[in-house]
């Protein structure tokens, strides 16, 4: 595999892992960090990816195991109660208008709907490339996006109510 | 209304997020890449050890052999030693336990010698004697030559042994026993036998005395 046909086929997906770490991560230098050393794997291997059939689906399978990996880790160091105060700090610090709230809820959602409603809404997988990232059954795809949506559209609801309600004190 | 609203925001939203991306370009990857292939090299081992390190390893693994055969061969030898040891200090004990068993021997003669010195004189020789001449007067002719027929014993030697050495071992009156003192001299033993009879004499005369005050009593 040359330098371009690795830009072109490999390279080009570390938006979308980027992206992809960022919901499991938060944090936007510790997803860059993910992505880098993908990148850095991908390339050692380089000759054995031309193999892969789907290459965008193993780049995302491989930012979530690593994400997950990462957490889990995270998760022995800092134990878990500080690992939730550390989320709610950022989730605070990025809750100053509407669309950090909006992204604030959609990070609030459980590991599998959060990944789905990312995948779907936001990157146009479809139900069988998520099921395939995800290792999970269509249907159960299917039932975690609609009620991850259903979710945060209920919390955007609430939130224009409350906010009409400020505009009307006012 | 408020759903389409929603919807819209949603939709917008995740737009806005599909738009946001990573600031890293191919070059400072391949750059990086160039960086790791780099380090590589340096943090590789070398399979195997140096010379001075193999070198070292062969040595002490000598040294630890030839210290294990040393120590087998010492303990070996030690198990010898105690082995002697072992047998000599057996052999001790059969001396001493022989030469005790002698002493008690001794014993047994001293015991034997009073016996023969005694008055009663309980040899059998005397008293078998005695009793054949008293069963030779009672019993008939033809008991008595059933009675003449020597019983047959197993033989015992160390009995056989025993009674030997009884017959053999010459009596010593050095001492004689008083009242159970060992008295060795002979003036001494005069002297007790005297002062023994003294007492005697005093305690007769006094139980005469007494018994004549009591004939006297009766008479009245």
């Amino acid at each position: 595999m040359t330098h371009e046909i690795f830009k072109n086929t490999v390279f080009c997906l570390k938006d979308e892992m980027y992206r992809f770490a960022k919901r499991f991560v938060i944090s936007s230098d510790e997803a860059e960090d993910v992505v880098q050393d993908l990148m850095m794997k991908f390339w050692q291997k380089k000759e054995e990816l031309a193999a892969f059939g789907n290459l965008k689906s193993y780049a995302m399978k491989s930012v979530k195991n690593e994400c997950l990996n990462r957490l889990k880790h995270e998760d022995v160091k800092m134990g878990f109660a500080d690992f939730q105060k550390h989320r709610s700090e950022i989730h605070e610090f990025e809750s100053n208008n509407m669309k950090d709230q909006i992204i604030g809820f959609i990070n609030a959602l459980p590991e599998k709907q959060k990944a789905v409603i990312h995948l779907k809404d936001v990157e146009d997988f479809d139900v069988v490339e998520i099921g395939e990232i995800l290792e999970m059954e269509q249907n159960a795809v299917r039932a975690n996006l609609m009620r991850a949506r259903q979710k945060v559209k209920e919390q955007i609801l609430k939130l224009m109510d409350f906010e009409n309600k400020m505009i009307e004190n006012l | 209304m408020k759903k389409d609203t929603t919807d819209d925001q949603y939709k917008e939203i995740t737009q806005e997020l599909k738009k946001e991306k990573m600031n890293w370009d191919f070059e400072d990857f391949l750059e990086k890449t160039k960086q790791e292939e780099k380090i590589i090299p340096l943090v590789q081992k070398t399979k195997g050890g140096s010379f001075p390190k193999t070198f070292w390893m062969a040595a002490s693994v000598i040294l630890l052999v030839s210290v294990g055969i040393f120590h087998n061969y010492e303990t070996k030898k030690s198990v010898k030693e105690q082995d002697h040891l072992v047998q000599n200090e057996i052999l001790k004990q059969k001396d001493t336990f022989q030469q005790e068993t002698q002493l008690a021997v001794n014993q047994i003669d001293d015991s034997l010698k009073i016996k023969s010195d005694s008055i009663l004189a309980d040899s059998t020789s005397t008293v078998d004697q005695n009793e054949t001449d008293i069963m030779n007067q009672i019993l008939p002719k033809r008991g008595r030559i059933r009675r003449d027929s020597k019983p047959r014993y197993a033989k015992n030697s160390n009995a056989v042994d025993n009674s030997s050495k009884a017959k053999d071992s010459d009596y010593q009156s050095n001492y004689v026993i008083i009242n159970g003192q060992k008295i060795e001299s002979e003036q001494e033993a005069i002297d007790l036998t005297k002062y023994s009879f003294r007492i005697l004499s005093e305690n007769v005369s006094k139980t005469v005395a007494s018994t004549e005050a009591l004939n006297l009593n009766n008479d009245y």
